[in-house]
């Protein structure tokens, strides 16, 4: 069994192999040997480790892609779709949506960031510029002649 | 308070959009253009080569086409500005054939945007154009588009030109000596129907499959590198399970070894597997080629056989016969070919006797004016970026003189009558020719009976009613001939509906949607003059002119209005 603290202090006890689906802390383990000392998770609060560990539980056992069988056929994963389950799972809140995204970044779950990304990917779809700075809560920061200058070459794009 | 991303998550979210193949749908690569319009950091990723790499390439088949070789060059090999450029030319590529449904002007002009400086990366595009299959229905409303018919039309002559021009391009580089296998050769031919080369591979593979499949059921080993293996054994397998493929000499009657269509493969390949002997060693070598078996043909021309190697290092190269020899030996035409067929037939062979230098004058001026006449009347798009572009420039002094001047008078033929619309067809009421009865036509144009139509004169118009003092029209059969017809000799569907001359029944049992159907079918061509059919209540059926037409002679317009609606002529 793995403790692992979040940055408002709570504690997780959970199976090794659940906790090893992160990247960051199967290395982590590696490097430190086995002891008992829980593993500080800084940029993860309770709430969203909770969900993050969820999704390491029902996935547990599954081969954990490695970054070169992923990018020798970039257009694989593209096609797959997201499963029922993960659908479900990460039917949340925006906010939340992207607080998964960022653990699931930070502790280097490809398969989570994935579907966190291909979730908002299909959330911005279609979208205009506008609404996706409001989605990204982004500002406009190009110069009017910049703008012009985009315009005319996205042209193609409207309509 | 909805967090901030990382870049790379950004990058992670946009790799993940959807990538759909095809043209129709760019949605996630718009989507994309949109996200390089946000913000400065959002667009630093958005604009990235790799995320736009798949959308690139799902979007068009011909990628790799020459034309998208220099695109990469140009774009230093930069997906989005490749994507956006070719993005454009498909936009080009569309109005182009817009104008050439609405207007029919500047068509030739058109026909070299699209078909020589566009070609191949217009392709995928000018495809997605078909309708297919056919509207369930053609009543009112429930179409595709104002235009679907001529749409098909104008975008299947534009890609079949395309292909034509490659194979004259090919046989061009064959007569300055390129080596090419005699697949390809043949392919040249197949060509000029608007087959591409891929087709033809595509089946030579499927065939090449089904043959191994079968020699593996039969023990046969095809590894060369094992004991068993018995190139003899293989090769008389081969032809026999060509022959119970349906592979077999012609030799039935004259007729079935002069039909022209055994010199075309794709034919060979589908409907005239009862083929010439060239043909026969055309496909045996292909398939053994592809079981490993360096089989080649020999003794063109004259009796072309297949030769297989039984010892490694002992070799036959392909001779190419020329062409000219064909000639000398006099062509064989098959006149129960479909018009078009033949047009098609001939067109190819004459292109190709005319390329190679040592073709006389004389003859090559009897070449010319018979490509021009086929050309004028099937292949408008072809004039320009084939005949006046690349072909004439490839033939010698006189003979390239003379293909000029008729180009140049065929366009200016052309260009003159767009504008004349009296030239071009008005009536498009499909109507029953009574003696004999046969099937549905569509009236083009009015005429006169000309002095020179005796031949129909003697199918007994003296005998009808009003003999020769009444209108004839030119029309166009189901078969896609045309011919002249009297006004007398023919009724419009409406009225074989209410008929009870037992005569009809047979047709008088077809719907108007099953007759427009085979229209549609049969004469594609007409998409050349009408933008689409039209079925109304009670079998009314009519082929709708183009808008400008009906601007001009509003008559047409209002004919046509009481026709379908009361069923009035």
């Amino acid at each position: 069994m793995v403790t692992l603290t979040t940055s408002d202090n709570e504690s997780f006890v959970v199976d090794k192999d659940v906790a090893e689906r992160s990247v960051l802390i199967k290395n982590m383990l590696e490097d430190v040997g086995e002891n008992d000392h829980p593993i500080p998770l800084p940029n993860v609060s309770a709430s969203v480790l909770k969900k993050v560990l969820e999704y390491c539980e029902h996935h547990r056992g599954e081969p954990i892609p490695t970054a070169d069988a992923d990018s020798s056929d970039d257009t694989r994963k593209r096609t797959t779709d997201i499963g029922e389950w993960d659908q479900r799972f990460i039917s949340v809140d925006q906010e939340m949506l992207f607080e998964i995204i960022l653990a699931a970044n930070y502790l280097d779950i490809k398969s989570l960031l994935d579907v966190g990304c291909k979730t908002v990917a299909n959330m911005i779809k279609g979208k205009t510029p506008e609404e996706i700075r409001k989605l990204f809560n982004i500002v406009n920061d190009f110069t009017p002649e910049e703008e012009a200058q985009i315009k005319k070459e996205n042209e193609w794009a409207e309509g | 308070m909805i967090p901030y991303l990382f870049p790379e998550i950004y990058e992670c979210i946009l790799e993940q959009l959807p990538v759909q193949p095809g043209v129709l749908d760019d949605e996630s690569a718009r989507t994309l253009a949109h996200c390089a319009h946000t913000c400065r950091a959002l667009r630093s990723i958005a604009i990235l080569s790799h995320i736009w790499r798949p959308h690139y390439l799902a979007r068009w088949s011909r990628s790799k086409s020459p034309g998208s070789i220099l695109l990469s060059i140009a774009c230093n090999g930069n997906y989005r500005l490749m994507y956006v450029e070719r993005r454009l030319r498909d936009q080009r590529a569309l109005e182009s054939l817009d104008r050439i449904i609405k207007h029919r002007k500047d068509i030739h002009a058109l026909s070299v945007e699209l078909v020589e400086e566009l070609n191949y990366d217009v392709w995928d595009i000018l495809k997605a154009q078909k309708v297919d299959p056919l509207p369930a229905s053609f009543s009112s409303s429930r179409y595709p588009s104002e235009d679907w018919f001529a749409r098909n039309h104008w975008a299947e002559e534009i890609t079949n030109s395309m292909t034509r021009r490659l194979a004259v391009e090919k046989a061009i580089a064959l007569e300055h000596g390129e080596d090419m296998n005699l697949e390809e050769g043949l392919w040249i031919l197949s060509g000029f129907w608007g087959v591409t080369p891929d087709e033809i591979s595509t089946q030579f593979d499927a065939l090449a499959s089904s043959c191994r499949a079968h020699l593996e059921s039969q023990d046969y080993t095809l590894d060369a590198s094992e004991r068993s293996y018995d190139r003899l054994g293989i090769s008389l397998e081969v032809c026999a399970w060509m022959r119970t493929e349906g592979f077999e000499p012609a030799i039935d009657t004259p007729d079935t070894y002069h039909d022209m269509r055994n010199h075309f493969i794709h034919k060979v390949l589908s409907s005239h597997r009862k083929s010439l002997p060239l043909s026969l060693v055309v496909v045996f070598v292909a398939i053994c080629r592809r079981l490993g078996i360096p089989a080649s043909p020999v003794g063109l021309p004259g009796h072309v056989h297949a030769f297989v190697p039984l010892q490694e290092g002992l070799s036959y190269r392909s001779v190419w016969a020329s062409y000219y020899d064909a000639v000398e030996q006099g062509i064989h035409i098959d006149l129960e070919l479909h018009s078009w067929e033949l047009d098609s037939s001939v067109y190819a062979a004459f292109c190709i006797f005319l390329i190679p230098h040592e073709v006389g004058f004389a003859p090559a001026r009897g070449f010319i004016q018979q490509i021009m006449a086929i050309v004028g009347q099937h292949y408008p798009m072809d004039l320009s970026p084939i005949l006046q572009r690349l072909i004439a420039p490839a033939l010698g002094g006189t003979a390239r003189n003379l293909l000029e001047r008729h180009c140049a008078k065929l366009l200016e033929d052309e260009e003159s009558s767009a504008l004349v619309s009296d030239r071009r067809p008005r009536v498009m009421i499909i109507v029953m020719q009574v003696i004999p009865v046969s099937t549905t036509i569509v009236i083009m144009r009015p005429g006169r009976l000309p002095i020179y139509t005796l031949g129909i004169l003697r199918f007994g118009i003296d005998a009808l009613e009003r003999g020769r003092n009444q209108p004839f029209y030119t029309v166009l059969a189901e078969d896609g001939s045309s011919r002249y017809v009297a006004e007398d000799n023919i009724v419009p569907i409406v009225r074989l509906y209410e008929s009870i001359d037992p005569e009809f029944s047979a047709h008088v049992g077809r719907s108007g949607d099953e007759v427009l159907r085979s229209l549609v079918l049969g004469c594609p061509g007409l998409g050349r003059h009408f933008l689409r059919p039209r079925e109304a209540p009670h079998g009314r059926v009519c082929f709708i002119p183009h808008a400008d037409m009906l601007a001009r002679y509003p008559e047409d317009n209002r004919k046509i209005f009481r026709y379908l609606e009361y069923g009035l002529v």
